[in-house]
């Protein structure tokens, strides 16, 4: 099985899959965003980890915080007529996924904060990548979160 | 009832309303002045209906003229030379009435504003304001953004495409605008001399959106430099590598007293991963 393909853009050497686990940009600190009321955090390629270890600094004990929104990226559909493989930016599977998982659990049972995740529109019915998020974030996708978003990629 | 229905319901009245005025030649059923600036205000958004209300009586005029030239869009030379040519003189057009103005020829505006001794400030009440340079009939270094410093006692939001817009000119305006809340600068961010830090600051307390494409360094800097500091309560940030990722660090941290909320895209490019079979 063929996990990940190097996409070919300006950063790619960057972001070589092998190694793109070590780049991830220092996390903001929201910890002294105390006013904080709504976060929507738009992941990209390789960002999911970012995303995770910015919403760690958040406190648990925050007392206006009351939406997060995880965008998936937007997906690129292609037609692979060697494997019929269908394609997503930015979703290694073996990278950090659970974390953001159990951290989006977490907001729901210590804070009542009910996380909101939108995947993205393919314009292709059949090829829809909900379930793919569920595959990624599978216990926050059985509390019914997922949202269906736009196609168009902000 | 909904909202919206009560909406078009209160709408249709005011219509029929307007309808008998122009039915009946009986002067005892002319509407008070104030019912029927009343009325023409719930029909703001009915273009075609105001549009028909100018042309009934001239008493309707003024009211309906504050709605229909409330949003004005010059995308091109060709809107403009059309406005100038149907309002020749700028001190007795509509302009007054417009709140909300989208300039997509920036370039263009401001050479003709030169030529024509300041028609833009005519426009003296506009709070929301776009600008993108449009084409490129003159040239970027005979271009500035000074005539909209006459806005200054009203502007409250300021969108710019950054294409061809010098950076410099964007913060140079900004220092003249001491009522603007939100700032949004979109597209590339353009490489060249850094303005000179101000020594007075807009307010800054709405949203700022930063979407640029080649990084956002130059303009983050200037605005930590802004000598009041920053109170944005909203930010919208597009980042697209490590030093961008500083940067937005650095916005969110100056205005974390205010912030309410935040919105961050991430535009890195990189890998394209398959879909693994799902059991």
């Amino acid at each position: 099985m063929v996990w990940f393909i190097p996409f070919l853009h300006w950063t790619s050497d960057l972001l070589e899959p092998e190694s793109a686990g070590e780049f991830t940009p220092r996390p903001i600190d929201l910890s002294k965003a105390t006013k904080l009321k709504d976060v929507v955090l738009r992941c990209g390629p390789m960002s999911n980890r970012w995303v995770t270890m910015t919403l760690e600094t958040i406190p648990f004990q925050h007392q206006d915080l009351q939406r997060i929104s995880i965008h998936f990226p937007h997906i690129l559909v292609r037609d692979m007529p060697q494997d019929g493989l269908e394609r997503i930016e930015g979703t290694n599977p073996r990278t950090q996924w659970p974390d953001l998982d159990r951290l989006l659990v977490r907001f729901w049972d210590s804070c009542s904060i009910r996380p909101k995740v939108v995947y993205p529109q393919t314009g292709d019915p059949g090829k829809e990548t909900r379930d793919w998020v569920s595959y990624l974030l599978p216990e926050i996708t059985e509390r019914g979160v997922l949202v269906k978003g736009s196609s168009r990629y902000r | 009832m909904t909202v919206e229905a009560g909406k078009q319901s209160a709408k249709t009245e005011a219509f029929s309303l307007l309808w008998t005025q122009t039915t009946m030649s009986n002067h005892h059923r002319h509407l008070p002045p104030e019912t029927l600036d009343y009325i023409v205000d719930l029909l703001h958004d009915e273009q075609e209906t105001l549009e028909r209300c100018c042309l009934i009586s001239k008493s309707w005029i003024p009211r309906t003229r504050k709605h229909l030239f409330a949003d004005i869009k010059f995308f091109n030379v060709w809107d403009l030379e059309a406005w100038k040519k149907t309002f020749p003189d700028p001190t007795n057009s509509p302009a007054y009435h417009t709140r909300t103005l989208l300039v997509g020829c920036s370039l263009d505006v401001t050479a003709e504003d030169a030529e024509d001794g300041g028609w833009i400030q005519a426009f003296s009440r506009v709070v929301w304001l776009e600008l993108d340079a449009g084409s490129m009939s003159i040239g970027i270094n005979d271009f500035s953004l000074a005539p909209f410093r006459r806005f200054s006692s009203s502007l409250e939001s300021l969108r710019v495409g950054l294409l061809h817009i010098p950076h410099l000119q964007v913060f140079n305006l900004i220092r003249f605008l001491p009522l603007l809340k939100d700032l949004a600068m979109i597209g590339f961010e353009p490489d060249g001399p850094t303005a000179i830090a101000p020594s007075t600051s807009p307010a800054l307390t709405g949203t700022l959106e930063l979407h640029l494409l080649h990084g956002m360094a130059n303009t983050a800097r200037q605005l930590l430099d802004l000598p009041n500091g920053l109170h944005f309560r909203k930010l919208e940030l597009s980042w697209c590598d490590e030093e961008d990722a500083r940067w937005m660090e650095e916005l969110v941290v100056a205005c974390s007293s205010t912030l309410e909320h935040l919105d961050i895209a991430c535009k890195m490019n990189g890998v394209v991963y398959s879909i693994p079979p799902l059991d």
